[in-house]
């Protein structure tokens, strides 16, 4: 019988990786009122739950309480798309602007390599009109990406981001993070094992071999960490495959999916507090 | 009191590979948020007419007056493409509701979150939701992939509840639920008399009267 799967070679690590455990902050209110003043926003701590809220007419401080993350934003002032966006910087301008507005707030980006530059687009368009609409940068997004001992940190909790505006007016910046503490080794699964807990994904579940197939490929090995919201106390080695799906219904469907790359039984992580639910293997 | 509305689909097979985490995602959207709760139909009981017109594209079975037009949002978890949101039940039409096939606006609907892969992929979506738009303020999506992750809907209706605009509350969840080199978008519509650039939800701020006659649309995207 064919087979849906097929994966590429997955990277052998020649040690051991680090256990990091990301220790839940303290101290939000003090930490939220000190970053406040360095953001120069005015103004009462709010407790909006998941988040610390300072913000006054021009700016909104957001400190998250689950993570070491923030963000700020003058974003929510906007009147349009369009509003500041004279004179966006180019690319090699907005990573300096970026790089300088952290900095003048002594936001340490320590562990975070700056990864790509991305244009935010807008256009108006009036829907009989048969011209394409002019389509227009109205901000760039510098991204910085974070690695630990070389291995890069998966998913949408390690992450730096500022938005350059108009007159290279930063916008706003996010930093998702938690600050990791080396408590000492994973044995890594070996790739076969993995490739098989991938074989049982129920997201495969129910497709017909011969007319559909799962092609891995660009298999790496990893940490994950959850959206800033979430208690999550260590980070999570996994292995990230990039996949596509093919069906006659739907002939490509592209999608990453990241393996546990530890043999972590559910007592222990109840017992080590890693996540506050029970895991899941396998996920997106 | 603000009706809200959700649709997902779990279990594609064999027509697509399953998305585990759209109904948690979809179903903490409809916990979250402040409102009555007017539908949740996931599986084989959410179908592609219930975003349709009635006597638009073939087969012309679109029923969305009895669905996403008596929500004032809609929230739909699945599977998605530059040809629109797909769905898994084939006996009532072809599965996926195409935006030539959307006229929304007419009845209650005001925003529509198609949390899938690529529905607003730009270029080209001037184009394909140039009918949409026939009372709808907003369509809010990705022009990129996205992820099958259970978290957004709930950020975002917590956003929403909190008095952030529909766009910023979209922008913030995106940016907390995806890696940034994934793209969030949206497109709406506006007129002289409707600019929906403000709108929050019912409740928690300003929003628009409902876009018609003469609009213009404007696209935006960003990464997350």
């Amino acid at each position: 019988m064919a087979d849906l799967f097929s994966f590429p070679d997955v990277p052998k690590p020649t040690a051991p990786l680090g256990f990091y455990r990301t220790p839940i902050p303290e101290g939000g209110m003090r930490r939220a009122q000190d970053l406040a003043k360095r953001f120069g926003v005015s103004g009462d701590v709010r407790d909006a739950h998941a988040r610390l809220v300072i913000s006054d007419a021009a700016s909104a401080l957001e400190v998250f309480v689950a993570s070491d993350s923030l963000r700020w934003s003058t974003i929510q002032t906007l009147r349009s798309e369009e509003d500041g966006a004279e004179g966006v910087p180019d690319e090699e301008e907005a990573k300096a602007i970026a790089s300088d507005f952290f900095k003048a707030r002594g936001v340490s980006l320590d562990g975070a390599e700056l990864h790509s530059v991305s244009p935010a687009i807008t256009w108006r368009h009036i829907p009989d009109s048969k011209d394409d609409p002019e389509r227009r940068t109205v901000s760039r997004q510098v991204n910085y990406a974070y690695a630990l001992d070389g291995w890069p940190i998966f998913g949408p909790g390690a992450k730096v981001q500022a938005t350059v505006g108009g007159k290279g007016r930063v916008t706003e910046c996010y930093q998702f993070w938690r600050h990791p503490r080396r408590d000492g080794e994973h044995e890594i699964l070996p790739g076969d094992v993995v490739v098989e807990m991938l074989r049982r994904d129920p997201m495969f579940d129910g497709l017909k071999p011969g007319e559909t197939t799962i092609t891995f490929r660009n298999a790496r090995l990893g940490y994950y960490a959850l959206t800033p919201r979430e208690y999550q106390r260590a980070l999570i080695p996994v292995y990230a495959f990039e996949g596509t799906a093919s069906t006659p219904a739907m002939p490509r469907h592209d999608f990453v999916r990241y393996v546990v790359a530890v043999r972590f039984a559910a007592d222990e992580v109840k017992r080590q507090g890693i996540i506050s639910h029970a895991p899941v293997y396998v996920f997106s | 009191m603000a009706r809200i509305g959700i649709e997902w689909v779990v279990n594609y097979a064999p027509a697509s590979v399953n998305l585990p985490a759209t109904r948690p995602q979809a179903e903490r959207f409809w916990n979250t948020l402040s409102g009555e709760k007017a539908f949740n139909f996931g599986d084989n009981q959410a179908w592609d007419i219930d975003f349709e017109q009635q006597g638009t594209g073939f087969p012309s079975s679109g029923a969305d007056r009895f669905v996403v037009e008596l929500a004032d949002i809609t929230y739909f978890a699945g599977h998605g493409s530059v040809s629109g949101p797909l769905f898994s039940e084939p006996r009532r039409d072809d599965t996926l509701a195409r935006p030539s096939e959307m006229r929304l606006g007419d009845g209650l609907a005001n925003w529509v979150v198609f949390d899938a892969c690529e529905v607003l992929l730009d270029p080209g979506v001037e184009r394909r939701f140039s009918q949409v738009f026939n009372g709808l303020h907003y369509v809010l999506g990705f022009h990129t992939i996205c992820s099958d992750e259970k978290a957004r809907g709930g950020i975002f209706a917590d956003y929403l509840n909190q008095g952030d605009r529909m766009r910023d509350a979209w922008r913030k969840a995106c940016q907390e639920t995806e890696p940034f080199w994934l793209v969030w978008a949206y497109i709406r519509a506006s007129t002289q008399a409707a600019e929906t650039f403000v709108d929050h939800w019912h409740g928690q701020g300003e929003v628009s009267a409902d876009p018609v006659g003469g609009v213009e649309l404007t696209y935006f995207r960003q990464a997350c």
